[in-house]
């Protein structure tokens, strides 16, 4: 084959899409041919380029509004001031820890103050249980008063599942936000083995106002 | 540290089927209107569209391309109509993007260059023909492959194929016929 030739099989060449015997002639040719060594490199950097291309990230809370609207019927634009705000908690995650089983001297219950949750901004709560060692069979089981929601899970109160904690830490990442306002309850995740239980307690509002309510990570900690 | 898993099979299917695709559509929608406001407009239209029909994505066998054509047939039906505007990358999360493609390099120099290339090469994509571009998106920015492409674009493979050569080579031309070639210059 030609140089000409051969710059009409680059493209696939580098969609991998030739077969064995025209691969084999390309790079033949390639090994020889300087000019078409540098088109295939430039054809490449282009396609490198391309991919570059940046694509700015959605606005923090927008997969949930949009999965919420959606469930509503609703099209269109969603309201920049509510992606805006949701810019902040989506950046708060909060952390609870508890020592479970074997280790008496910490509290069955783990308590902390009250979170704001809003209309279609999830705020990430990380609830990290400590076992001695590997427990096999334990049972989680979620509750969420009225007027809150896990993410993804529209209309469920109660969540049941079992799984197994390694020994160590284990970490269980919800994600919460409020579904209607005006609320005010506990969000309370239970962990039960063997005929023991743990037991945090997330008190939870429902509001558009997060002022004096958003606690801290400092004061979650503190809680502990 | 172990992360318990939810369990993810009692989320409403909608989210469980959607949910993970859902950056994808993003980026996509994004590439076809060049505007993140209409980008999450199409989205969310896309998802308002499809959840009176969620019975249905269940029987899909293959989402990734389902989605995407549903996607670029809305576009097509109800955003393409609009004038295309160039590429919005002034927001704050695009420039961060270009700080950061241009951070791989120590050289400023090269960082420059790489993005003038970009906007240059963004200006080309905009003269392109709205046929060209698409098939740019999906194949070489998004990675749909072309069996992807044949169930999106409704088209035999073989056309598929020829167009693609045709829109790089457009492309090419476009950016050879630049000031400085932004080709040559990437190679420098």
């Amino acid at each position: 084959m030609n140089c000409k030739e051969i710059e009409a099989r680059l493209d696939d060449y580098l969609d991998g899409s030739l077969g064995l015997k025209e691969q084999a002639v390309v790079e033949s040719h390639l090994e020889r041919c300087e000019g078409c060594r540098s088109e295939l490199q430039s054809r490449r950097d282009l396609l490198a380029l391309l991919r570059e291309r940046p694509v700015p990230a959605m606005r923090p809370g927008f997969q949930a509004r949009a999965f919420r609207q959606a469930r509503q019927g609703r099209a269109g634009r969603i309201g920049f001031a509510a992606g805006f705000g949701s810019a902040i908690a989506a950046g708060l995650v909060l952390w609870l820890g508890l020592t479970v089983w074997w280790q008496q001297e910490l509290p069955e219950v783990a308590q902390m103050q009250a979170m704001v949750l809003k209309l279609d901004e999830p705020k990430a709560v990380r609830l990290v249980f400590t076992a001695k060692e590997d427990i096999q069979q334990v049972e989680f089981v979620l509750e969420l008063p009225e007027g809150v929601e896990l993410a993804g899970f529209p209309h469920q109160r109660e969540i049941h599942w079992r799984d197994r904690l390694d020994k160590g830490r284990n970490a269980l990442n919800l994600s919460l936000l409020a579904a209607s306002l005006g609320t005010s309850g506990e969000v309370v995740a239970t962990i039960n083995h063997a005929g023991q239980q743990r037991v945090f307690r997330i008190p939870v509002k429902t509001s558009d106002d997060v002022s004096g309510f958003l606690p801290s990570l400092e004061t979650m900690s503190q809680m502990i | 540290m172990k992360i318990v898993p939810f369990p993810s099979f009692r989320k409403a299917p909608f989210e469980r089927l959607l949910e993970p695709h859902f950056e994808q559509l993003y980026r996509l929608a994004f590439r076809f209107t060049s505007h993140r406001d209409e980008a999450e407009d199409l989205v969310q239209e896309l998802l308002a569209r499809l959840y009176p029909k969620r019975d249905r994505l269940e029987t899909v066998e293959d989402l990734r391309p389902w989605l995407a054509r549903a996607l670029y047939n809305l576009y097509i039906d109800t955003h393409r109509a609009k004038q295309r505007s160039p590429t919005d990358l002034s927001d704050a999360a695009a420039s961060e993007h270009m700080e950061r493609l241009g951070d791989e390099s120590a050289d400023p120099l090269e960082r420059e260059v790489r993005r003038q290339n970009l906007q240059l090469l963004d200006e080309a994509l905009d003269r392109l023909s709205e046929a060209h571009r698409d098939l740019l998106i999906l194949h070489d920015m998004e990675g749909y492959s072309l069996p992807e492409l044949k169930e999106i674009l409704e088209l035999p493979l073989g056309t598929l194929k020829s167009r693609l050569h045709r829109a790089r080579e457009a492309l090419r031309q476009l950016l050879s016929r630049e000031p400085f070639d932004v080709i040559q210059r990437v190679n420098q």
